[in-house]
């Protein structure tokens, strides 16, 4: 039962019926839906190392910003495609993970937590204050998109978001997701089974973080700008909760949770200006009434065991 | 016999109190070493210094591997796992959020090195189901192979651990207290499992408060007081020494 609700299964049902919006519903909505598609596979990518590996970070906007704008800056300030400059910024994304991996994993709980914080913060810091390239505050803007319109490069985003949603899938059945759930469960047993617990946290940072700046790279063009919220710690905080949000014990959970995250957003900023008030208000209440996430309760409600 | 674990003049303070004052032990190829000791005796402590756990403030231990003999003393845990030394803990130290063949499977992986194969399922390995599937008949949790860990019984938790230190044919075995907390029958299933591990010829180091399944399975048997070796010898001269008595009653 749980491999059938949370698994690969599902993968496929969502992603069909997110593939009609664009059919059926104009620019504005498709935005908004492929925002939510690319901020649930930044949570998905967070919760490798959260909800799989038992590690909070909060700092997963780094990984997210960084991806983005590296896009921009290769695509804009050096002239390079679009598949070129997503490469690249899977390479930086991945160097940053491995740098800034390293240096937090010499802890774990709330010391690892202030450390990813404290490089996003750094990282934040280079994109405000490196104006050639990054354009300061203002950011960079006239970002290509691929294909042109909204429309059609929804599917990139879908496509893309899906092979990442399913190799990480298969990433987390294999021997190494299980030895990820190890190390959650008691790193302690974990290392006198022969496992050095360092290295497989430093293994699902890097898969955490790459997953996540995958999403950030599909989301500077869909946008065609970026700026420097984009690396601020608020979105490092909004990608926690999308993962609670959904359920962080359940593999599509924190997807469905970027999906609504977006909506709730959305909704709050048209009725007022204290958006992020009610946002704040809303998610906390969903979590108070749902402590699995939306996810979690629904395989719950149908039976399933979670994971 | 030749030794197998060679541990000499262990030292291990905590704070003022000498946990392990001295010790000096080795375990011979294919012998079962019996380690008694009323509590505190330091016991425990001995073995989390073997198993890499805790660092001796002094001493060493070394461990006899093919092509001679390594200083294990200061080696990462997961190091000295690898090179043989398994290990069963005194409180039942599993996976809590893993059912129980997970448990195994995952200590298979690690002892295998399978984790590198990541095309593949974790659960469609058929090697390692197949030991997975000879270990959890051998400890009697087949039945509950996909039961959490954390819905156990502490003695079915107990008895996972120290399948998990199974999965792999280690250089030496250490098993801390394996039948603290069980039921008779439980107690049954594990005195037999150590009598078919003697007869595989493992080596093993048993701490154990019941000191008629000590006396019955122990080649040798080891008493300690307050860190340091008090007794040492064959289980019917150990059984017979006064000094042990006065240890354990202070008469
Ligand atoms: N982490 C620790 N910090 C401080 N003191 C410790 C620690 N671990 C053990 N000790 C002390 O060291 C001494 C030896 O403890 P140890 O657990 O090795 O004894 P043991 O022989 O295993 O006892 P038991 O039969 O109760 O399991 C005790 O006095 C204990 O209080
Ligand atoms: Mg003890």
């Amino acid at each position: 039962m749980a491999r059938i609700m949370t698994g690969v299964n599902w993968l496929i049902p969502v992603f069909a019926l997110l593939a009609v919006v664009p059919l059926v519903a104009g620019p504005f909505y498709s935005r908004l839906v492929a925002t939510g598609i690319l901020y649930g596979v930044a949570a998905v990518g967070f919760n490798v190392l959260f909800g799989y590996t038992g590690l909070l970070s909060f700092g997963h906007a780094m990984f997210w910003g960084t991806g983005a704008y590296v896009v921009a800056i290769g695509t804009v300030k050096l002239s390079l495609g679009f598949p070129q400059s997503f490469l690249l910024a899977l390479g930086v994304v991945l160097l940053l993970a491995l740098v800034t991996g390293y240096l937090s994993l010499r802890h774990t709980k709330i010391y690892f937590a202030m450390l990813t914080l404290a490089f996003s913060q750094l990282v934040y810091a280079v994109a405000l204050k490196w104006r050639s390239v990054t354009g300061a505050d203002e950011g960079i803007y006239g970002i290509p998109r691929p294909l042109g319109d909204i429309e059609d490069y929804y599917y990139v985003v879908l496509v893309v978001s899906f092979a990442t949603l399913f190799l990480t899938w298969k990433l987390l059945r294999s021997p190494l997701g299980l030895a990820f759930r190890s190390v959650r469960d008691n790193p302690y047993r974990a290392e006198v089974v022969g496992y050095s617990v360092n290295r497989v946290r430093l293994v699902s940072f890097l898969v955490s973080g790459l997953v996540t700046g995958i999403a950030g790279a599909l989301y500077s063009p869909l946008q065609s700008s970026i700026n420097p919220d984009s690396l601020y710690w608020t979105f490092s905080a909004a990608i926690v909760f999308m993962a609670i949000l959904g359920g962080s014990r359940v593999f599509l959970g924190p997807f469905i949770g970027g999906l609504v995250y977006v909506f709730i957003q959305d909704i709050a900023m048209g009725l007022t200006e204290y958006w992020l008030l009610i946002t704040g208000l809303i998610l906390g209440a969903v979590i108070f009434i749902l402590p699995s996430g939306i996810v979690g309760f629904i395989v719950k409600l149908a039976g399933g065991d979670e994971e | 016999m030749k030794p197998v674990l060679i541990v000499e003049n262990v030292r291990k303070y905590y704070g003022r109190v000498a946990a392990v004052d001295g010790v000096s032990l080795t375990v011979p190829e294919a012998t079962t070493i019996g380690l008694i000791g009323p509590n505190g005796a330091g016991k425990t402590t001995l073995l989390d210094v073997i198993s890499g756990i805790t660092r001796p403030d002094s001493g060493s231990v070394k461990l006899a591997v093919e092509g001679g003999v390594v200083e294990i003393t200061g080696k990462p845990i997961s190091v000295i796992t690898m090179l043989g030394v398994a290990r069963a803990f005194q409180i039942p130290n599993v996976f809590d959020g893993l059912s129980v063949i997970d448990n195994i499977r995952t200590a298979i992986i690690a002892s295998k090195r399978l984790y590198k194969s990541i095309s593949r399922n974790y659960d469609s390995l058929t090697e390692v189901d197949e030991d997975a599937k000879g270990i959890l008949e051998l400890v009697g949790l087949y039945e509950k192979k996909d039961v959490k860990a954390s819905n156990l019984s502490h003695g079915e938790r107990k008895l996972l651990d120290i399948a998990i230190a199974l999965v792999a044919r280690p250089r030496v075995l250490l098993l801390d207290e394996p039948t603290s907390g069980l039921s008779a029958l439980e107690k049954g299933r594990i005195t037999s499992i150590i009598e078919s591990l003697k007869k595989e010829r493992i080596p093993m180091l048993i701490v154990e408060h019941d000191l008629d399944v000590v006396f019955s399975v122990s080649d040798r048997v080891i008493a300690m007081h307050e860190g340091k070796i008090l007794v040492e010898g064959d289980p019917e001269s150990v059984k017979a020494d006064q000094r042990l008595r006065y240890a354990y009653f202070g008469e």
